[in-house]
């Protein structure tokens, strides 16, 4: 590969790791510091991204309504599709945590998969609703005017990685914030925050909701970077589980870690394509993306016995809990 | 309409075979198990090999059971792959699990190192078998005509005979047997049975080999009943949890219960929806649920 | 020599050291009290000893065997049995299965002494049916005792055995306990009843603080102003 084929891959790298930072900070909020067990994060993706592409393109007209429907177009710039697409995955986040956030702490886990099931189903099956299994195409990229088409992901390189301290920096004040130290507390010992009078079901519905948001977001990102989706995008594997694994690699409770995983794993499994077109024999070759998906698998399993606590583990704490 | 709430109790049983081996983990070693679904993939896929793929080209032959799409050969591989299950789990068990509860670890950390045994299952088996369907056998299989205008296939009257036999068994050893009041016990208290020197490892692996066997059971089955993929397992997962909670975490006559009413309610969906749709339709059973009665049927508070 | 003998145990949960320094024993046969504040360790000297909690320092001798840190299932061979305060009946069981479990380790014998236990309480015998969560507190209390005694043990460690029953219980409840005793099986029992213990036992122990601070025949500490004052002053 030459010099600017080279770099041009990187850059692409750098995108989605940096929309999957955003997914990792976004499940950071949940889980690393308040304790949430989001295994539904498909879910909130392809909402976001759903959202975003329904708003931003118009309806098809004339001869494209025979091959594309869709329920809404709204045709609506991008920034617009961005704030719906955070809006809609927070009310999809609330929808969940309502019956289940005052119970057991696994019937948010069964209950996110069972939403992210159901979207994807829905999207899938229900054609009137988004083109169910072709998808939607030709969703319009911000800025595209700006520069010349082949440095366009150059630009769109800037803007995620904008949107990734933007959030970064959002959440650090956030989590410095007497808000932020009562989710601490709460992951920490539920019962003392709930004896210091904390609501403490407010609280987790707040970072859920949150969380949703900022996964909303990036799922608008995506779409836009990509400009088609469509619903065989958010598996479980590539929604969810990768997220979960970043995460866990990076260091959980730590937005840092977040980053640093979403990247470092991203780039492990784009990465892995090397190994496993060069090195397997060609049986395995033909399976290879399943190899794949086996190494992220073993990666996990071997980051909860050996270092749970990631690469950079949890931040240390920065003011005292409760303060009162 | 009788037609789907037969073929529901059918479908039903195959989901209360699994719901009854997830509710004992649950009860006994205290986390959801994510990878359940994949244990009964597992286990229709090791059948699979031994009976389609394996056995007969050593020469064993079917030994055909009346109209039965299958015979003693299946019989037989249905055996060793239940227990092929259980070696796996148990193998899983003291690599993954017994580490993190010596560690004690949380609920969550258990359910999140599950739900990576469930990737990684599914994963090998991707690689080894491929995306495709599989099916046990290609042969058409006629019905037979039941009264109320139900048509069942005499492989489906099989299934609920082999889930009774099962469930039968279960009961048997859960109420009789000195080992089965020990799970029960160890489910009720940990600690106590401890202290009264209940060896509480010994019933943590029995506990595995019991909820995988009846996994692999399970997925057996519906390979019999339906065909194998190797997402068959995780599209299980709704409909087992959900009929887990509808009978009461921890109960397997909850379990048994609730697997029969979400098939039924399952099946009776296809009347009005996709049957695409069966998962979503266990999912909403479960929000209600979560909404209603958290607890569910037997369950204790 | 003693039947159970505790030397200089240090113990505690984690970083929160509780007992210090803690040595007591029990004669054969005897009975044995232990007495003081709430957070003054009795407890947990009684979790140590059954291995439910490995001390830091020291050592536990029952019948001249170094039993330190042995866990419960080997514990329950030797002769020694539990009673904890809370959760101790299995209650989605029936009575019967209860005391089944308590005969878990050891199969000989077990119809023979569960007739002896149901001659001894017969109301067990009457509801041995029934699912042990569905009997009142006092049942359910008779029920953690005898699934104890299922063994027939040389030493029974009972944590608060009266506690949360009515006073007319909790008389006999040490009826029992006295009964129990003399059937030479010896008793060492953490109470909050202090009078009610007392009376029962030979000896007694007051701790406060994870430390202990008098011992003695019961009938001197009963009396003792000390006692009351270690009782009342004992809260930091």
């Amino acid at each position: 590969m030459d010099v600017s084929g080279l770099f041009s891959y990187v850059v692409s790298l750098a995108i989605m790791g940096g929309i999957y930072a955003i997914f990792a900070l976004g499940l950071n909020v949940q889980w690393g510091y308040t304790g949430l067990f989001n295994i539904g994060i498909a879910g909130f993706f392809a909402i976001g991204a759903y959202t975003s592409a329904l708003i931003t393109t118009p309806l098809p007209e004339g001869v494209y309504a025979t091959y594309v429907q869709q329920l809404v177009g709204l045709d609506l710039p991008f920034p617009v599709g961005v704030l719906g697409a955070v809006v809609v995955s927070g009310i999809v986040g609330l929808i969940v945590g309502l019956p289940t956030l005052r119970l057991r702490e696994d019937y948010l886990a069964i209950a996110t998969i069972g939403i992210a099931e159901a979207i994807r189903l829905i999207f899938n099956n229900e054609s009137w609703l988004a083109n169910g299994p072709r998808g939607l195409a030709g969703l319009p990229q911000p800025l595209r005017a700006w520069v010349e088409p082949q440095h366009y992901n150059y630009l769109y390189l800037i803007i995620v990685l904008l949107t990734v301290a933007v959030v970064y920096w959002a959440i650090e004040r956030g989590i410095r914030s007497p808000w932020g130290r009562v989710l601490r507390a709460i992951r920490e010992d539920e019962v003392a925050a709930a004896m210091h009078g904390k609501d403490v079901f407010a609280f987790k519905l707040q970072a859920l909701v949150l969380g949703s948001a900022i996964m909303g977001l990036g799922g608008a990102l995506y779409a836009h970077y990509v400009g088609a989706i469509s619903p065989d995008a958010f598996t479980p594997l590539f929604g969810t589980f990768l997220v979960w694994v970043m995460l866990m690699l990076g260091g959980s409770g730590n937005n840092k870690g977040a980053i640093l995983g979403a990247f470092l794993v991203w780039g492990i499994w784009t990465g892995s394509t090397f190994v496993t077109d060069q090195a397997l024999p060609p049986f395995f070759a033909a399976r290879a993306p399943y190899v794949r998906f086996l190494l992220i698998g073993l990666i996990l399993e071997a980051i909860i016995l050996l270092r749970p606590q990631g690469i950079i583990g949890e931040e240390r704490r920065v003011s005292k809990l409760l303060e009162e | 309409m009788t037609e789907l709430i037969v073929y529901g109790v059918v479908l039903g049983s195959i989901i209360a075979l699994g719901a009854i081996g997830l509710t004992l983990l649950y009860g006994i070693l205290r986390f959801a198990h994510f990878a359940h679904g994949d244990l009964m993939t597992l286990g229709a896929y090791v059948v699979l090999l031994l009976n389609v793929q394996l056995l007969p080209g050593l020469g064993i032959p079917e030994f055909k059971l009346g109209s039965l799409s299958f015979g003693g050969r299946m019989l037989g591989a249905l055996v060793i792959s239940m227990g092929v299950t259980a070696a796996v789990a148990l193998l899983i068990d003291r690599l993954l699990y017994r580490p993190l509860r010596a560690r004690h670890s949380s609920p969550i950390i258990f359910a999140m190192a599950s739900l990576g045994m469930a990737f990684i299952i599914r994963s090998l088996i991707y690689i080894i078998w491929g995306p495709q369907f599989w099916f046990y056998a290609q042969d058409l299989r006629p019905a037979w005509e039941l009264p109320l205008e139900v048509r069942l296939r005499p492989d489906q009257v099989f299934i609920l005979v082999l889930v009774l036999v099962l469930v039968v068994l279960l009961y048997v050893f859960l109420q009789r047997t000195k080992l089965g009041k020990a799970m029960r016990a160890t489910a009720d208290n940990p600690q106590l049975a401890w202290v009264c020197g209940i060896d509480t490892s010994r019933v943590i692996a029995w506990t595995w080999i019991l909820g995988a066997a009846l996994a692999a059971a399970a997925g057996v089955l519906y390979g019999v009943d339906a065909q194998l993929r190797p997402d068959m397992g995780w599209s299980f997962l709704l409909p087992l949890f959900a009929a887990v909670v509808l009978g009461g975490i921890g109960s397997p006559l909850g379990a048994l219960v609730g697997g029969l009413i979400l098939g039924v309610v399952q099946q009776v969906s296809t009347a009005f929806l996709l049957p695409t749709y069966k998962p979503a339709v266990a999912f909403l059973v479960l929000i209600l649920l979560l909404f209603i009665r958290p607890r569910g049927l037997f369950g204790s508070a | 020599m003693a039947l159970l003998d505790v030397g200089h145990i240090s113990s505690g949960y984690g970083e929160m050291s509780i007992l210090h320094d803690v040595s007591m024993r029990v004669e054969p046969g005897e009975a044995v009290t232990l007495i003081g504040p709430n957070g003054a360790g009795k407890s947990t000297l009684l979790r140590t000893i059954f291995g439910l909690l490995t001390p830091t320092q020291g050592q536990i001798r029952f019948d001249a065997t170094d039993i330190t840190g042995m866990i419960p299932p080997l514990l329950v061979r030797r002769g020694l049995s539990y009673v904890p305060q809370v959760d101790n009946v299995f209650p989605s069981l029936t009575v019967q299965e209860n005391l089944e479990m308590g005969a878990f380790v050891r199969h000989d014998g077990f119809e023979q002494r569960l007739e002896e236990m149901y001659t001894f309480f017969p109301t067990l015998r009457l509801k041995r049916k029934q699912r042990v969560g569905s009997l009142s507190g006092g049942e359910r209390q008779m029920v953690a005792m005898v699934r104890a005694l299922m063994l027939d043990p040389r030493l029974l460690l009972l944590d608060e055995p009266s506690a949360g029953l009515a006073p007319r219980l909790v008389g006999m409840v040490f009826e029992k306990l006295a009964e129990i005793n003399q059937t030479g099986v010896a008793l060492l029992i953490v109470e909050q009843n202090t009078r009610e213990a007392l009376r029962l036992s030979h000896r007694g122990y007051v701790m406060a603080g994870g430390q202990v601070r008098l011992a003695g025949e019961s009938s001197q500490l009963l009396h003792n102003e000390e006692v009351g004052r270690l009782y009342l002053g004992g809260r930091r």
